[in-house]
């Protein structure tokens, strides 16, 4: 297929990627499916653009042709991780059918070792520690760590032979099957001393994550290969691998993923531990100088790991596929208890969907660094130069810099989303449990008559619904406990649609409002309360075990509860009180009668008939709602009501309509405010608490570009020859100064968006996948998360405004250079 | 035979340098014509100012004093913009350490002085690999300075110097570093650009072989012109 026809089929699967995932939000349905089409058609689209965006596809390098000739010698070479992954990749193409024959025990055996501990542990455990441990999570701990157990000790078996038939292609040597047992015996018990001593180090040392346990992995070649005794191995292994330190650190934190899912799928680890091995064969053929290699370009370097990278995309991606399955299948976080295990699955889901979007950017990265040579000389010069091999320092500094950006963006963006998922949050619960629109009196100043007030307010366009309600606070007292409380008296018939109070029912029924008779004679099955983890409470019967030695009149008293008037109780309220569905409650208010000993509160008893959960502390523990007419004989205002609440169809553009509802209600006594209004404080204080968090973490941010300050002015000094040179030839001072800026921009540029990308990734995997909160601590079961574009798009201009400055000083110091003094100091 | 065309004039030129509160006197008055199609050799002690006289008419220094003219146009109160657009168009340099960006191969090596006045790659790059045939370096065209020869290296730079056919070639020790085979085959290169292209030439050289074969030979002793020499081409 040509370059194009890649290209179009590759933009059009990313296209439909993109419907697919705006579908989704949509229609706000959450399918495993959905995601699972989405990120595919993203992956495959890429790969397919990228090979459209090829630049030369003759950069393939078959490292066979250059391996004929041997020179042996014990010089240490040079070598890099782009060939180590290159040479791992082609030498396991090479004895793919050999490795996979010698390593095919190990899965039978953790297949094998899974079935026998799944089968045995329930005994040995059982056995071991009683009844007690037999809880699900520790048997399932202890299978996974019998199969690994198992399946490690396979894997000692087949090194030895291993290592000899990846250094033997390397070498393009014949060898036979049987070849790979010579000596086994003798090396294997080295190996095994060698594995405890190595698995000794990597716990010992696990705080550092094992990083002192690197100079010793070449061992194993050292005692295969040279057949020396263990500690001479482990101390050849030290001294060649002591300069090369980060080279392998990398290598294995490139093979993590692969070796983690070939480990995990047991299946894999016939492709990937010989692929690990035959990388390492590599490095350790160059170190100890065993195998005369020629010299690799470095566009094989480059193109090798490109290759690797995408292989590992392909396979972090289908083990994210299989990961989204499981969430899918996993129960829902609402009112499901805490379970280590589903938070580790999502936990997981999460941070691989992560890695495939930062494997995709580093596959992005050369072609968008190709684009920009290929454009203006400034552009040319200063791509490469950001690309190049620098003085090893210069490297450290520059890749600081950019995770310096990266890390600060990434932050910024994450903590900005989780911000605007808390308000958000709030709005929804504060729009859910109140009006949009309040019309209602000034202290002192009675309602008045209010019916056609509420059919002209009903008749605007854009009002969905207006409910009268009247309102008071009393306190509320049941057989232990009392709680001030807001009673706002509703009329049932119409409060639906202003409020969602009928859908925040969790425990009984509107219906007993209406009907409070009703609950004098509940039904045994019915659910009346709800515990702490979510399990139901039942009524039961109501004389348990006394139906017959009980006197007439006491048994009567018990059955024929008196008829009171119903309530609805939030859910902490309900805690607060003791009370359940039936119970009783007495509403006692302050404003009572004159009676010979002063003023009399008032006190009226009523029976809970539903209890709500609004996910609002302060409304499930101070509102209360009884019927209308119930609420005002209570407060002796007979007819009159205290307000009324007008829901709009479109509660951002409430301001919008306020003023046509002023006009409906033509009393100027009457006061109209909109929801934003009634809670301004708390908006705004919102908003000031998002803005100095934004503020605070872009200061860091700029603590992050100084970082670009030094690198680019360590980058002039090393460059004052070739700044020289290029002024030599031509390039004026404005020139030179664009060309650093734009090496500072992208700089800046990369770290910015590898921070807002994996941002943007960790928040729509929180709000696709979930992260649990404690609903004791927080009253939300789940991080809220707002995934607004807007937002990162700001922190993505805030995080490039800030590098561009930063890169003005180096750039102007860079622009003042004289040639002659570069050209001298040369 | 036409007139000659006088492309560079220096007259009175001076340059001296601050060094721990002394004045160095490193050119002290120097009156040179080149005419157009020369080709001059410079040569002197070390310390004779040589490099300077080179370096000011190649307008990557200043002068103290004087006038420097080159294609007509006065280099002294030129603004910087001026001068490194000058540089571009009508000088090509080459110097004793090549001076090639490590960081790019043969052919973008010479494609940069193109991209920097703005020509499209595509316009330049038949020219550059033409000119890296013309100096025989046709299969090293995708080889970074790194994977080359001193000698190869050099001839990168001529080639470089030569891309958008300047009127004005300075090379200052081109063959310093160089055994004597291969600067032989650069002093060749020299005659040969000369003679086609017509440049004018101004080589500043210790090399005597290099120096005997050329047309005219400008000596330079303690910052004077101490002999300006006309001699018949061997």
């Amino acid at each position: 297929m040509g370059r194009r026809g890649n290209l179009l089929i590759g933009l059009c699967l990313v296209a439909l990627g993109a419907a697919v995932t705006s579908l989704s939000y949509f229609h706000a349905v959450n399918t495993g499916g959905r995601y699972l089409v989405t990120v595919g058609l993203f992956v495959v689209g890429l790969l397919r653009i990228l090979s459209g965006l090829k630049q030369d596809d003759a950069v393939a390098f078959d490292p066979g042709a250059r391996l004929t000739e041997h020179e042996w010698s014990n010089d240490e070479q040079a070598w890099t991780i782009g060939e180590a992954l290159g040479m791992s990749l082609w030498t396991t193409r090479k004895v793919r059918w050999k490795a996979a024959l010698v390593a095919l025990p190990i899965p039978l055996a953790a297949v094998g070792a899974a079935v026998g501990a799944a089968a045995f542990t329930p005994q040995i455990l059982a056995l071991l520690a009683g009844e007690r441990m037999r809880s699900p999570l520790l048997q399932y701990e202890v299978r996974a760590i019998v199969a690994s157990l198992v399946s490690a000790i396979m894997g000692l078996l087949v090194l030895a032979p291993l290592i000899k038939l990846s250094l033997a292609a390397m070498r393009s040597e014949k060898v036979t099957l049987s070849d790979t047992g010579g000596r086994y015996l003798s090396h294997l018990l080295r190996l095994i001393g060698f594995a405890f001593l190595y698995l000794l180090l990597v716990v010992v040392t696990l705080p550092l994550l094992s990083l002192p346990a690197i100079p010793f992995v070449l061992t194993p070649f050292f005692v295969v290969d040279q057949d020396l005794p263990l500690i001479e191995a482990m101390r050849r292994s030290w001294r060649a691998t002591s300069r090369h330190f980060g080279k392998l650190w990398l290598y294995h934190v490139a093979f993590l993923p692969l070796v983690l899912i070939g480990n995990l799928t047991g299946i894999g680890v016939v492709l990937t531990t010989p692929m690990f091995l035959a990388g390492l064969a590599y490095a350790y053929a160059r170190l100890s100088g065993r195998v005369g290699m020629p010299y690799f370009p470095p566009e094989a370097g480059s193109a090798w790991i490109r290759s690797f990278l995408r292989i590992s995309l392909l396979a972090l991606t289908a083990v994210f596929g299989g990961l989204i399955y499981w969430v899918e299948n996993l129960p829902t976080l609402r009112g499901s208890a805490w379970n280590i295990r589903d938070a580790l699955i999502r936990a997981s889901a999460i941070v691989t969907g992560v890695a495939v979007i930062i494997l995709m950017m580093a596959l992005i990265l050369p072609y968008m660094l190709d684009q920009l040579e290929g454009r203006r000389f400034t552009a040319f010069v200063a791509a490469r130069h950001v690309r190049s091999q620098k003085s090893g320092f210069l490297t450290v500094i520059s890749v600081l810099s950019i995770c310096g950006v990266a890390i600060s963006s990434c932050a910024l963006s994450s903590v900005v989303s989780v911000m605007g998922g808390f308000s958000q949050d709030l709005k929804r619960k504060i729009l859910g449990n109140n009006a949009h629109i309040v019309v209602d009196t000034t202290p002192g100043t009675p309602f008045g008559e209010y019916d056609t007030a509420l059919e002209r307010i009903r008749k605007i366009p854009g009002v969905v619904g207006a409910t009268p309600v009247v309102h008071g606070e009393v306190m509320a007292s049941s057989a232990s406990n009392l709680a001030g409380v807001v009673v706002t008296g509703i009329d049932p018939a119409s409060i639906h649609s202003v409020i969602e109070l009928s859908n925040n029912i969790e425990v009984g029924k509107l219906d007993y409002l209406e009907h409070p008779e009703r609950l004098t004679r509940l039904p045994a099955q019915e659910v009346i309360g709800m515990g702490p983890g979510g399990e139901q409470y039942y009524k039961g019967a109501d004389l348990p075990g006394l139906v017959d030695d009980i006197d007439p009149s006491v048994r009567a008293v018990i059955l024929n509860k008196p008829d009171r008037p119903g309530v609805i109780l939030g859910r902490e309220l309900a805690k607060t009180l003791h009370v359940y569905i039936g119970d009783e409650v007495t509403l006692v208010s302050p404003l009572g009668d004159l009676g010979p000993m002063g003023v009399m509160p008032r006190t009226k008893r009523f029976r809970v008939a539903a209890i709500f959960y609004s996910g609002m502390y302060e409304y499930d523990a101070t509102y209360v709602y009884t019927m209308m007419d119930v609420a005002q004989d209570y407060f002796q205002t007979a007819g009159r009501i205290s307000a009324i609440e007008v829901k709009v169809d479109d509660a951002e553009r409430a301001d919008r309509v306020t003023p046509m509802v002023v006009a409906a209600v033509a009393r100027d006594e009457l006061r109209v405010r909109d929801w934003r209004d009634i809670n301004k404080n708390l908006f705004s204080a919102l908003k000031l608490e998002r803005f100095a968090t934004f503020i605070i973490l872009s200061v860091a941010i700029m603590v992050a570009s100084f970082c670009i300050v030094c690198t680019l002015l360590l980058m002039v000094t090393e460059k004052g020859k070739e700044i020289a040179i290029l002024k030599a030839i031509g390039a004026s001072d404005g020139a030179i100064l664009r060309t650093f800026i734009i090496e500072g921009m992208i700089i800046g540029g990369i770290g910015t968006v590898f921070g807002v990308v994996t941002g943007l990734a960790v928040c729509t995997g929180l709000s696709w996948f979930g992260l649990r909160l404690d609903p004791e601590v927080y009253y939300i079961d789940r991080l809220p998360i707002s995934v607004n574009p807007g937002d990162f798009l700001t922190v993505a201009l805030a995080a490039l405004t800030i590098c561009t400055l930063s890169t003005l000083y180096p750039a102007y110091a860079a622009s003042r250079l004289r040639p002659v003094d570069g050209l001298r100091d040369a | 035979m036409t007139a000659p065309v006088p492309l560079v004039v220096a007259s009175d030129v001076k340059k001296s340098f601050q060094h721990m509160g002394r004045t160095l006197e490193v050119l002290c008055g120097i009156d040179l014509t080149i005419n157009e199609g020369e080709m001059i050799g410079i040569v002197g002690q070390s310390g004779a100012g040589k490099s300077t006289l080179l370096h000011c008419i190649g307008t990557l220094d200043i002068v103290s004093s004087g006038s420097i003219k080159v294609a007509g146009e006065e280099l002294t109160t030129m603004s910087g913009t001026r001068l490194a657009a000058l540089r571009n168009r009508t000088i090509g340099f080459v110097f004793q350490f090549h001076h090639l960006l490590p960081e790019f191969n043969a052919l973008e090596n010479i494609l940069m002085p193109g991209m920097i006045q703005g020509l499209p790659r595509k316009e330049m790059e038949p020219r550059a690999a033409a000119l890296l045939e013309e100096v025989g370096l046709k299969d090293r065209m995708l080889h970074r300075p790194g994977e080359l020869s001193g000698g190869e290296q050099q001839r990168v730079a001529l080639a470089r110097a030569l891309i958008l056919e300047p009127k004005l070639l300075l090379a200052d020790e081109p063959t310093g570093n160089l055994d004597s085979r291969t600067s032989e085959q650069m002093h060749q290169l020299f005659y040969k650009v000369n003679e086609t292209r017509k440049t004018t030439i101004v080589i500043v050289t210790h090399n005597s072989a290099l120096a005997a074969g050329m047309a005219r030979v400008v000596t330079l002793r303690d910052g004077k012109v101490e002999r300006d020499e006309y001699r018949k081409a061997s």
